[in-house]
Parts: structure tokens; sequence; C-alpha cells
């Protein structure tokens, strides 16, 4: 027995056990013990293999710095790896195992990289695997990550569930120590909002009062702009997953707390001592052997070599020694020691080695001696099954340093403090340097074995590896850092990066202040991806628009497709039909007879005001100002740029009224675009507009039976017919009995046509009275797809072709230019390249065979030309098989386009094999007289 | 007439879809503020606040921008016939769905979602917000019950109830329907 359970003592209840496995063998611990504790309670001592030499590795600390325990926690999805052993709160049933060994702890195979070590120096991997450059992804850098690497992802998906919150306060206290209790209690009395929060879990002493909120668990992880701090508090890692908390509520909880001020609290982190093989298990930090003695009533050893070089250290001592831990001896850094070392030495009953060092230690998978160089450079070798080491104290200031502040070295202690605060905070206790290291001596290397004298644990960077980066002139710290990976990863160099620039600053023979520190960022634990996420992931990743029709559409079997956040309904299948069939005999109902489509996601804006027109006369390209009132007008928009923005729609209903119809991609970049034309560009306006899009279910209503079986719906007087309401009118007469109306004669598909919209409440319903109104028409519901088919036979510019890289000249849209007035986007859609004739535009395209499909994406090029990105002149934008033709067409934008009507074009789509001959014709497929519409 | 199915949500004791309302969108015409005020009968708030006149709210929507709400139908009309000169007046009376947030924990349902300080003494009886609840705008105001209200677009209704509902879930007795 070496690491065993005190008889008494410790803030665990003992009258709780608990069983626990790792690495699939049970054990028992009680409540209130970590992991970690729980443990060396059991003599487990070896607990992980390291990062790069697969050495066997125990436990150094007792809290959120330990570099070497990390484990892999529970099984299945819940698997999470990389968790450190120290804060982990033991609980019925925890199975934990270790990592990164292979096959298992005790043996591992892949500790032959530990006789390789000189091969995996720093930088040894940048240097070995650089030819060829493609085996790095492929092979080298797999291969190296399954030698290396950390724990194992379930690669399954995370069952747990987790959430978001905000939080408010005047003072923010991060850490539950003695100065952040303390800061917490004087906060709370002068009426501050106040959270406090602490990673640990044993209770505080703080009052229960309205005004504060303690967060246990809870990690501060990072600081960001206007006082505003990321947190995450864990609800459920600590219990059973069969308990009810962990079975229904979230596992984690991320906080972003906005407070006025902050007061730091987060303590000191003690520093290794580095000298040959201080990894071995049984070597510990000073104070994580008091914490296990005091809290957990563990004793990590029996006998025990301390290793220091300040005062600090004595108490920890005395609780070891009052523990019953004997004390063989107190290696001294300071060459006459210290008054307070030597009462402690006299009243303990243990030799003190003034002057002297640790030379290395020995062991195979456990410390079982040192070799001490004393003053006069005489070794004396020692027994012992534990060496408690203390470098002095650095200052937990990760905080203090995520919006760029500067740490600033204290010589008198030997140790960074906080530099330049974030604003609003205020650093107190340990955290700021107080009451640490006293007549410290610093060591930063010790001993004659640099290549095992480990620095950063967590990354197997050894003092021989900083020796070597600075060789080969990686000699400033943040050099350092990437060429080593000192202080990297999940660790963050909690335990390692005072001790890392220090020996970097004595072989550069600089002082530290000269050397400079790396600064750290955000997360300062690791922080699982889900709780950033929270709760919007899966089908809950973005949210769901639902049409004021939906309910119809699902009703009538629907088949859906996203576009953008919107869900639309894409064909209404019948019985067994599939996809094709179901668009062809839509689109079929439309040309023949009638069909409706919800159209409610085009964006609708109302806009009012004595400058309406002049509104409008500057946001669109094309005129406005001869509208007459019940009239709707095709409207182009383009950018400041002089590309088009956006096509749509706009109808006068009033003198100084109007609504106007983006397209559903870019309706809510339009209103802003008219928010800025209007606020920034022309201020002077008196114009008001806004979204009405969810205000209205509008449906489109299409074929040659429109009209019938729309003069069953409006109520009479209104005239319908050709003359009184021809193509391009708007007006607003009521429906089914007095429901206001809005209605437009508007055609995307080619035939008589209408847009009906009426107040959303009434969508599914006016579906639903369409299809019993228009039955002995046979009317039929259609979707997306088959208005996407019938708006390429129509040659309607789309998403496609509004790709944001066309111009109105590409579209042949350039007769809307208005010459009579100014509008943004004008002047620079003057610009010669833009109006080249030989840019890509507008065409149609027929396979000269009329059979082979044309995929969108093809490229064009002329039938002679070899195949190369020079002889490139296009490509098609959008291809469909028509139903109405009986073959397959397309839209594409072809060099000098409308000019090549008639020739032969080669359509070659290397991708998908795809190499077939087409017609260019122009772009109207279908009724180019447009006779139809007027119907 | 065209039958009414009206969206129909789950409720549960804290958590309730807010009874339909007429709501009708105002924005001022250029120096028309005050003859719009002068018309109406009261002054409109500058800042995100909320004025009740008679049954009908006025909510901030902006500058120079109002919602208001009652539970009149005639609300726009009468709005139309008082105020068009001087404002547009825009139906919004199907824009929106509102749902109504109440109970002890209404606060801690809420700071799931909605990132400002909802803390009395903070966010005033009468203060309007025009934030997101999860990733959705809303427009969040108190009413005179103490309890919370949220308005979202109609169509992301069905997901503002469904981020709601999963906020509320730990404060929910199981059972209640």
């Amino acid at each position: 027995m070496t690491a065993h359970r005190l008889p008494a003592g410790g803030l665990i209840d003992r009258g709780r056990p608990l069983g626990f496995t790792f690495d699939g063998k049970r054990y028992q611990g009680f409540a209130g013990d970590t992991l970690a504790s729980a443990l060396l309670a059991n003599d487990v001592r070896l607990v992980g293999r390291s990062f790069k030499y697969h050495r066997p590795r125990g436990l150094i600390a007792a809290g959120v710095e330990e570099p070497n325990a990390l484990v892999e926690l529970r099984s299945g999805g819940y698997r999470e790896p990389n968790t450190r052993a120290t804060v982990v709160e033991l609980f019925e049933g925890l199975e934990a195992r270790s990592q990164n060994r292979f096959p298992s702890l005790k043996f591992d195979l892949l500790g032959v990289n530990s006789l390789l070590a000189p091969l995996f120096a720093a930088g040894f991997y940048y240097k070995t695997f650089m030819w060829p450059a493609s085996f790095w992804e492929k092979l080298y850098e797999p291969a190296i990550r399954r030698a290396a690497g950390l724990g194992r992802h379930s690669r399954q998906a995370d069952p747990d569930t987790y959430e978001k919150s905000h939080e408010f306060c005047d003072v923010l206290v991060i850490g539950g120590g003695t100065s952040g209790i303390a800061a917490a209690r004087e906060a709370a009395a002068a009426g501050a909002r106040v959270i406090l929060c602490d990673e640990g879990f044993a209770p505080l002493d703080l009052p229960d009062a309205a005004n504060l909120s303690v967060f246990m668990r809870c990690t501060v992880f990072g600081v960001y702009d206007g006082g505003t701090y990321g947190a995450v508090q864990r609800l459920t890692d600590h219990l059973p997953a069969s308990h009810p908390s962990a079975r229904g509520g979230p596992r984690q909880r991320f906080m972003k707390i906005v407070a006025d001020r902050s007061i730091l609290a987060s303590g000191a982190f003690e520093r290794p001592m580095v000298f040959g093989y201080n990894d071995l298990p049984g070597i510990m930090l000073a104070g994580a052997v008091a914490t296990y003695v005091t809290r957990y009533a563990v004793a990590p050893g029996t006998n025990a070599v301390i290793f220091l070089n300040h005062d600090d250290v004595v108490p920890n001592v005395q609780i070891m020694a009052d523990a019953g831990i004997a004390i063989t001896a107190i290696v001294d850094v300071r060459a006459t020691s210290s008054e307070a070392v030597r009462v402690l030495s006299h009243r303990i009953q243990a030799p003190v080695f003034a002057g002297a060092v640790i030379d290395r230690a020995h062991g195979s998978t456990a410390v079982s001696g040192v070799d001490i160089i004393d003053a006069r450079g005489t070794k004396i070798s020692v027994p012992c099954d534990l060496v408690a080491m203390s470098g002095g104290w650095n200052p937990v200031l990760h905080l203090t340093s995520h919006l760029d502040g500067k740490p600033i070295w204290d010589e008198a202690i030997a140790a960074f403090v906080p530099g330049t605060l974030p604003h609003g905070m205020q650093v107190v206790g340990a955290a700021a340097g107080c009451g640490i290291n006293a007549n410290i001596q610093p060591l930063w290397l010790s001993g004659q074995h640099p290549a095992k004298s480990f620095v950063d644990f967590q990354n197997d960077v050894t003092a021989r590896d900083l020796i070597l980066a600075k060789q080969e002139g990686f000699a400033a710290v943040e050099h350092l850092k990437r060429y080593t990976t000192l202080g990297m990863a999940t660790d963050q160099g909690k335990t390692s990066n005072v001790n890392g620039l220090a020996i970097l600053a004595t072989e550069t023979g600089k002082t530290i202040p000269e050397t400079g520190t790396t600064r750290f960022r955000p997360p300062y634990t690791p922080v699982a991806l889900g709780v950033l996420a929270g709760p919007h992931r899966g089908k809950y990743f973005k949210p769901t628009r639902l049409t004021p029709t939906h309910d119809f559409a699902v009703a009538n079997h629907a088949t859906f497709v996203e576009a953008g956040l919107w869900l639309r309904a894409r064909y209404f299948a019948q019985g067994t039909e599939d996809r094709r069939a179901a668009v062809f005999r839509e689109v079929d109902a439309v040309r023949n007879g009638v069909g409706f489509c919800d159209v409610t996601t085009l964006g609708k804006i109302d806009i009012q005001g004595p400058d309406s027109v002049k509104f409008l006369e500057f946001v669109y390209a094309n005129g406005w100002n001869d509208l007459a009132i019940g009239r709707v007008r095709y409207g182009l928009m383009l950018r400041e740029d002089g590309f088009v923005m956006d096509d749509g729609t706009c109808a006068r209903l009033g003198q100084q009224h109007f609504v106007m119809t983006t397209t559903t991609a870019n309706a809510a970049k339009v209103m802003q675009h008219m928010e800025f034309c209007h606020q920034v560009l022309a201020p002077a306006l008196d114009v008001c507009f806004v979204s009405v899009t969810d205000q209205w279910a509008q449906l489109a209503i299409a074929g040659p039976h429109a009209r019938r079986v729309l003069q069953r719906l409006v109520d009479p007087p209104f005239d319908l017919s050709n003359d009184a309401f021809p193509h391009m009118a708007a007006a607003v007469p009521t429906i089914c009995g007095g429901i206001a109306a809005r209605l437009f004669r508007l055609s995307f598909s080619g035939e008589l046509g209408y847009e009906l919209a009426v107040p959303a409440r009434y969508g599914n319903a006016l579906a639903a009275q369409l299809m019993q109104t228009g039955a002995d028409f046979n009317i039929t519901p259609y979707g997306t797809e088959a208005l996407g088919v019938m708006r390429i036979e129509k040659g309607h510019p789309a998403g496609p072709e509004l790709n944001g890289q066309t111009t109105a000249h590409d579209l042949g849209l350039a007769r809307l230019l208005s010459r009579k007035k100014d509008y943004v986007g004008r002047a620079l859609a003057a610009r010669p390249a833009l109006t080249d004739p030989h840019r890509p535009t507008l065409v149609g395209l027929k396979p000269c065979d009329r059979r082979t499909i044309l995929r969108a994406g093809s490229h064009l090029l002329r039938p002679e030309a070899a195949l190369t990105a020079a002889n490139d002149e296009g490509f098609v934008t959008s291809a469909i098989v028509s139903p109405t033709l009986g073959y397959p067409i397309a839209l594409a934008l072809l060099a000098n386009g409308p000019a090549r009507i008639g020739e032969t074009i080669r359509v070659y789509d290397p991708i998908r094999n795809g190499d077939v001959l087409a017609d260019i014709v122009a772009p109207v497929f279908h009724d180019p007289a447009g006779s139809r519409r007027h119907a | 007439m065209l039958d009414i199915a009206p969206l129909k949500f789950p409720e549960s004791e804290v958590l309730q879809s807010l009874s339909r309302m007429s709501i009708a969108g105002i924005a001022a015409f250029k120096g028309r503020r005050a003859a719009l005020e002068a018309a109406l009968g009261l002054t409109l708030p500058h800042t995100p606040r909320r004025v009740a006149h008679g049954t009908t709210n006025y909510l901030w929507n902006g500058h120079d921008a109002w919602l208001a709400m009652s539970e009149t139908p005639a609300l726009l009309e009468n709005l139309t016939t008082v105020a068009a000169k001087f404002a547009a007046i825009t139906d919004q009376s199907d824009g929106f769905v509102a749902f109504r947030v109440s109970g002890f924990h209404r606060r801690a349902i809420l700071k799931k979602l909605v990132p400002i300080d909802l803390h009395q003494d903070v966010f005033a009886p009468d203060a309007v917000a025009l934030t997101l609840a999860g990733q959705l705008p809303v427009k969040l105001w108190m009413q005179d019950d103490g309890s919370f209200a949220l308005a979202g677009l109609r169509s992301f209704s069905r997901a503002l109830h469904h981020a709601l509902e999963e906020a509320a879930r730990e404060f929910v007795h199981p059972g209640h329907d």
C-alpha cells in the first residue's frame, strides 16, 4: 500500500459509499470524492499515458490544472474524452477509462515511442514528413494522430441536451475561494446584484440573499467585449444517468453573463519543478498533496521527499506530516534555506538539504526514489514513494488576458501578475499575486537530464525541446509555443507556461520580461461544442417558417422543400406518383386547366407616404411615375455597384400607397437595402414602408380556367372580365362574402394568372375553398417544382440567374434601365465592362437531339474548340425536361448570346460526364408572343 | 365566408397563446407626429415603452413607429379614419402571433431565450423590447398582470412556441394539459 485513505477527516461522507469503475475494474469511493481522490484512495496511481511518448503518468494536481489524468467518462453516445479526473465528482456507477494506451494502461505497446524519443523531439514531424506533400493529409497526419492524440470521440450523436441562459449583474465574482467569498459578501451587502461562479462543488459559506446568485460547478471560460463573460454550468455531469434530473433536464448550460464589474478571484496554480524523470507517478505538487489530505482524507504516499524554493510550502508539509506521511527529506534550493523551513524541519524531525536540488527521480511506473545533489555537489540517493514539489505559485490570470491584456513580471515573487485588465475587472487575492511565493528563489531547470525533464506534461514537451527550439531559431516566445506545442490544446499551459519561457529566457541570456509571455485565449478549460449550440441542433438548428397553407399542404400529401427558412410545398404527389409524374401533371393542369400555388413566401412590402413614387423611382431601375392606381408593374432593382439585386412587382393601390413583392430569397435583403436607401441615401423622402409578408396569405391561381374559378369567389359586383381587369391590373375586392382581399393579375407561369391575397388566418381555408370551387375544372394545387419548370419554359430569370453577378444587360432586361431619372446603381451599371455584349447573356438551349438532358452548371464551348478553361464561353443556369415541349431545355448565360441564336454550342459537364450539342434559342420557350396571359 | 381554423398550440400553466388581437402598424409621416398624437388624443412613446389608451395599447416599434393592439375588431378602421392623413396605417393583425409567459418562473424561462435583462428594476412594467427569443425576432412587453407577452411573426409561430415550451419544460408539472 502506498496511497491510501486516512482513517478520519476530509470533506467526504463516509456513510455514502459509491461504486465506480476505472478501465473496467470496480472500486469504491465516497460521496464528496473526485474520481482522482477516489483512485488515489484505492492506490491507483497510474492514470494515463502521455501524449507522444506514452510514458506512465499519475496525478500531479488536484484541480483543473491537472495535465495528466485525462480520462474518458461514460459509454456509448454519452462518452466524453479528455476530462480531468481531478474535477470529476464521483457518483454511483461512474464509468471511467484511461486514454491513449494500447492495449492496456500497465502494458502499453506504444510505450516503445519512449525509446524513440530522440525522433519525437520538437519539430520532428514537420521535418520528417515533408515529402511528398500530398502524403501529409492522407497518410502521415492520420497515422500520427492515431498514435499520439488524446481521447476518442464516440462517433455517435450526443444524446444529452443543453440550454443557454442570459444573466445580468452589477458584480460578477469569479472563484469561490476566500477572496471570492469575501468580495461577494461585501458586494451583496452593499445592495449590488451579484453572481458568484465557482468551478467546484464544495458548499460555499455565503448568505442566502435575493441579490446574490451562486452558480456551483460553473466555469467562467472567457471574457468578451462590453463586459460579457462566457460560462458553462455543469448541471447533471455529477449525477448517474438514471437520476431524474439527468434523464429529463439539460446536461450543461451555457451562460452569457453581462456584468458592470467583475472580481477575478481565481487563485493560483502551483509550478512543478523541472528535473530528470519528474513525470513519474507519485511526483506531485505539494499543494495538491495537502488538498488530497485535508479535503479527501487521502494520503498519496507514505514516504515523501519535499522539493521547494519558497516558504508557502511549509504549512502544506506540516499537513502531510500530521497525516502520518513520513517526510524523508526537504530539498531546499535556497543556500541558507529559511527560518520557516528550519522550524518546520525541527518540528517534524525531517532533514533539510539547503542549497540542494533533485537531479532525477527513479522508478518505472511510479517513483521509488530521488537523487539529491547537495550544496557541495554530492549525490545522495533517497528512497521515497512520493515527491511533493513546489517551484512557487502562478496567479491564474488567464481571464485577464482574453482581451489582449499583457501579464507583467513581478520580480519579488518571481511570477507574472495581471497587467492591463479588461474593462470593469478587478483581481483579488492570489490571482493578483498577493501573499504568494514568500522568500522565493526561482529555479527553472534542475539536474542533468533535460531530455527527461518535463515542462509541459500534457504535450510531452521537455527542457531539451525548448533548448532545441532556441538552437533552431525559434527563440521568440510565440514561435517557441508553435514549434514545441508548449502550452497548447486543452491544457493552455496551466502548469507549464512560466517554466517554459523561463528556461527559454535562461537559454537566450535574457530576462523573463525581455522574453515576454504568450497570452491566453478562451476557453479557459475545454467547452463541449454541444453546450455552445444549446437547443439549436438537428431540425431546430435554425427555425422553420411555415406558410399559411402549410396545414392544407400536409393534408394534401405535399412533399416539402426548404427555401431559406421557409418550408414550401414542392409537389403534391397523388397515389404512387413519383416526383416527375407529379410535376408533369401539375404543369399540365396549369397549362390546360387551372392550378394554384402558395406564393406567400415572396417578400411583401407595404409602401405609403407622399414621396412613395419618388422612392420607387430611386430604388428601382425602371420608371414608376406613370403607373396608374390599380395597375401592377414589373420592377428591377440594382445594387449600388450596378449589378441586379432583385426583381419583383409593385402594385399601386392608392395615390400614395404601393405594395411591392420581392423574390423569396431576397425578401430580407431588399428590406434592408430599402432601409439603407431611405435612412442614408435619401433621408429627405417622406415615405414609410413595412413588411407585410406574414400578414397576407397569397395564392397564385393560374391556367385557362383561372378566371372562371375566381369569378365564383369574388364578391359582386367586382368585374373580372378581361376588359375590366386586364393583365397587370390590381384591386382590393372582397371575396367569399366580405373578406378583404388583394387581387393582382400577374403571370409567372405564362398562363392567364392571378395572385389573390387574403389575411393569413384564411390561408388554409382559401386553399380548401379553391379545391371545392374549382373541382369541376379539376383544379390542381402545384408546388415550387412546377412553378420553377413553368418559369424556365417562360424564360423568367430567378435565383440561378439573379446570382449577384449578372447585370440587366446579361438578363436581357437592359431596356428597363430608365434614361430619364437617377436611381441606385445607374452610374455603375453604365460602366463599359457591364454592358459589353461579350458578357455572358441569357439565352435558351435545346439539345440538338431533343433527348439528352442538359444539366445546370455545365459549361458552354464552341463545338470545334478544345476543352480548356480558356475556351469557356458561359454556363447553364437552369435546366429541366419541359413537360410542355416534351424534351429537355435550359437557360444559360452565354458570351454574346442573343447574337448567336440559331448557332450550335457544346454543353460540357466534366463532373457528371455530360457532353451534348445544343441549339441556341431565345430564352422564351412557351408562348413567346405572350398571348395566353392576356387571354 | 371562409372557415378559419385558428393556429392551435398546446398550453400549460406558464405558457398560453394570447387571444386574437387586432394589430395595426402606425408610422408617422415626416413632421406629422404631433398631428397624429392630437388626432389620437394621446402622447405616443419616444422610447421603447407601451402606453394604454382606452382599450388600445400602443407599443413603440422603432423611430416614429408604433404597433397598436386592441381586442376591438374595428381598430384598423378607426385608426384609418382618424389618422391616415398623418401616418401609414397597416393591418398586421395576421402578421403576428403572441404568447403569454406567466407565473413565478417567468423570468427564469425567458432568460433562456431573451438576451436582455428582464429584472424588475431594469425592465419596467411599461417597457417594450424589440429583441430575440432564441433565433426569432419578437416584440416583448410586460402585461398589466405582470406576465410577459411575446409577439413573433406568424410564419415563425410554431418555432417560437417550441422554443418557449422547451424553455418552460422544467417548470411545468407533468400531467398538466
